[in-house]
């Protein structure tokens, strides 16, 4: 879209005009920043001041939040510009992400960000960011920076997600996996890799877990809530530490080559997981056509995992779920009902020819359901397998 | 035959110019294609990611950027050049240097050392002069101009030696911050990781864990047995993690670099106690040599003299270049006698004189 010459001059000139206006109120009322104690070659600026208390900030996946951003700088000399925001994520130590640009009235969303961040503009010296539809990606650590003229200043906030971590391997077995098959594997069931910090946060939760898995930055760690000897071992084992659990680092591997399991990351479901226990167990075959006919998909198993941590679900009657392992939520521990704590207990990957279970199933929110009693399939009563099959909570389950 | 012979060398010709056309040498001009929406408007460059220099030398970070003078609003605001240094840990830059137009600032221990190279209107690179061991590290030049900026990261890194090392009071017995220190007073800083992962490359082995500068704790292996690394285990940096700054204790690795002056061992008619040695420097117009100061002389100058003396921090050393019976024989090493009593105890004595 090309605009005149001129008009783009005149609108450039108004855009002046208006940031001057808007500068005025903002000279009024600008605090006394602290001032560096600096030797200045050529020419003055006043210092730029970022604040982002509280420094971190929570959501959850499809919430809005603001990542909280104030400035505040001396008078300066030539500021015909105007204040500079920017607002990056750090991806990892060395790289970052742009997210959102404003200069005067101009301002640019980056990537992802589009249509998702724009600022809160809640009066003079205010760069917070408003971000919306938050997701799984986002996560992390934003430094919003602050430039005007010579001077600028940086502040970090991060962004944390409620939500739970859950230890994964697909069908084909343990430390089977290479980082970006766990990359995968994770996005397959409705999560992402956990970051360490999350891991760290889990394990101060209480999840024990004998494993070692990727997480996001390369790393191969587990987490041990109760040291004994296959898991991160007994009595002392020198400087490095006494009997006490811990998170156990592998270090950073060769992402490549090297294969374990996978830790990952998932938060709140915007739609419904619910058990569907037909008349008969079924095959994951059936499962797939009886979720369909309620208008909903199997679960995956981020889903079920979210559904336990975030919205209670708690049933002592293991389910298909979409990658064909079966597992049961428990957030209530009760005899016969997968042990002492709670936890989404796995049965592993059964055949998924045989007629084992019923289904877990998912229904995203304003997805549609058919008729309840359409197929047959419905809430038997109160009565044990129909099939005579076993109870799932006399099985030894894996601990989670 | 005829026939023959003459398809066999219209075959060799065709194959000639088949070879000939694999042949043909890339374009040399590279055609960068900036979009004019989405893409970036504003490139910055670094065309080495490392440079090497050594202390007291100077160095020139590598920093260029490139417009799109037909974007919207190119022209309309001034550059801006911005030189930070990451702290070892990342989550922090430390300001150096920014310019915008014809105003200029340095920052802190950087002023008066150094100044925009101005190679070209679109050159950003900076020349730091008088390097001190605090600089090695990573830099970061950003370059701003209205909305657009970009940044690139610059490694600077200092040709010297990596030492293990603890002070008299005994192994495992500093906290990070004693470490630091204790760096500081052998004219050395904490190493880096990657100064210890060089060393170890290099063939250091070492079997006590010391503190690293980004606060984790490791050490290297090259050759791996029981007490060190673990039996038939590979060699490695062996990493014991992130430990209490405060509470936890290990021993440091320290890293330095060359020095300004000269190390010698003073050819003195008697042995001497520690305080007979600190004098016997002094009037020879010297000081007493500090522990960095003798691994930079033996690791860069190559000084070899097999007699044990003091150093300014009452440990006794002696450094071998050249291994040979009786004096180190199976490596070149510093070699460590102990932290003899300072009273009674005689040794010879290196000094060191600085040149000014």
């Amino acid at each position: 879209m090309a605009c005149a010459p001129g008009a783009l001059g005149h609108r450039a000139l108004w855009a002046v005009a208006w940031g001057l206006l808007l500068l005025v109120p903002v000279l009024a009322g600008a605090q006394r920043g602290r001032k560096k104690v600096v030797h200045v070659l050529e020419g003055e600026s006043g210092s730029v001041v970022v604040q982002t208390a509280p420094g971190q900030v929570v959501s959850h996946r499809g919430g809005t939040i603001v990542l909280p951003c104030r400035y505040h700088y001396e008078a300066a000399a030539h500021g015909h510009d105007g204040v500079r925001l920017k607002w990056t994520k750090v991806v990892d130590p060395l790289a970052f992400a742009d997210v959102f640009v404003a200069l005067g009235p101009q301002h640019r969303a980056f990537g992802p960000y589009r249509g998702r961040a724009e600022l809160q503009n809640d009066g003079p010296g205010d760069a917070s960011l408003v971000l919306r539809n938050v997701t799984l990606q986002d996560y992390g650590r934003y430094e919003c920076e602050v430039t005007n003229e010579l001077e600028d200043d940086v502040g970090m906030v991060k962004l944390d997600l409620e939500g739970v971590v859950f230890p994964y391997h697909p069908r084909g077995g343990r430390y089977k996996m290479t980082f970006v098959e766990a990359q995968r594997a994770c996005a397959e069931q409705d999560g992402i890799l956990a970051s360490a910090e999350q891991l760290h946060a889990a394990w101060r939760d209480g999840l024990d877990w004998c494993n070692a898995g990727w997480l996001r930055d390369g790393s191969v760690q587990y987490p041990v809530s109760h040291a004994r000897e296959p898991c991160g071992g007994t009595g002392s084992t020198g400087a490095g530490g006494g009997t006490n659990g811990g998170v156990r680092n592998y270090g950073y591997r060769h992402n490549a080559e090297e294969r374990y399991d996978a830790f990952c990351f998932t938060s709140n479901l915007p739609g419904r997981v619910f058990f569907l226990k037909p008349l008969r167990p079924v095959a994951l075959a059936g499962a797939v056509r009886a979720c369909a006919a309620r208008g909903a998909t199997v679960a995956k198993v981020g889903q079920l995992f979210a559904a336990w941590k975030l919205q209670l679900l708690d049933r002592c009657t293991a389910g298909w779920l979409a990658d064909g392992s079966a597992r049961y939520p428990i957030v209530n521990p009760r005899t016969r009902c997968g042990g002492p704590r709670p936890g989404v207990r796995s049965l592993g990957f059964p055949d998924a020819s045989r007629r084992l279970f019923g289904v877990y199933c998912y229904r995203a929110p304003g997805a549609p359901d058919p008729a309840p009693g359409g197929w047959g399939w419905g809430w038997a009563g109160g009565g044990g397998w129909a099939g005579g099959s076993r109870d799932p909570a006399a099985w030894t389950p894996l601990r989670v | 035959m005829r026939s023959l012979l003459l398809l066999v060398l219209i075959s060799v010709c065709w194959a000639d110019h088949h070879l000939s056309d694999s042949y043909t040498p890339p374009d040399q001009d590279r055609v960068i294609h900036i979009q004019a929406e989405n893409g970036p408007r504003l490139l910055v460059e670094a065309e080495q990611a490392k440079v090497f220099s050594h202390r007291g030398g100077n160095v020139t970070l590598p920093c260029k950027f490139y417009r799109d003078p037909t974007a919207f609003g190119s022209g309309i605001h001034k550059i801006r050049i911005k030189w930070t240094k990451l702290t070892s840990d990342y989550l922090r830059e430390v300001d150096v240097f920014v310019s915008m137009g014809y105003h200029k600032k340095t920052y802190g221990g950087y002023q008066g050392r150094v100044f925009l190279k101005g190679g070209s209107d679109n050159d950003a690179s900076l020349v730091i002069t008088d390097l001190t061991l605090e600089d090695y590290g990573r830099y970061k030049c950003e370059v701003i101009e209205g909305l657009e900026d970009d940044t690139a990261v610059v490694a600077l890194e200092l040709q010297g030696v990596v030492f293990p090392y603890f002070p008299r009071l005994g192994r495992y017995n500093l906290n990070f911050h004693e470490a630091r220190q204790a760096c500081l007073d052998q004219d050395a800083v904490i190493a880096s990781f990657d100064q210890l992962y060089d060393a170890w490359r290099g063939g250091l082995d070492w079997c006590n864990a010391g503190w690293l500068s980004d606060g984790s704790v490791q050490y290297p292996i090259t050759k791996p047995r029981e007490p060190c690394g673990g039996q038939n285990t590979v060699p490695g940096v062996r990493n014991y993690g992130f430990w209490d700054k405060d509470k936890s204790r290990y021993d440091v690795f320290c890293f330095t670099s060359n020095f300004n002056g000269r190390f010698y061992y003073l050819i003195h008619p008697t042995k001497l106690t520690y305080d007979e040695a600190v004098q016997a420097c002094l009037n020879d117009g010297a000081q007493i040599a500090k522990v960095g100061q003798i691994f930079a002389a033996w690791k860069l100058l190559g000084y070899d003299r097999c007699d044990a003396g003091w150093l300014a921090d009452g440990s006794v050393r002696y450094p071998i270049s050249r291994p040979r019976r009786r004096c180190s024989p199976t490596e070149a090493a510093v070699r460590f006698v102990g932290f003899p009593d300072k009273k009674h105890k005689l040794y010879g004595v290196y000094c060191f004189r600085a040149y000014n």
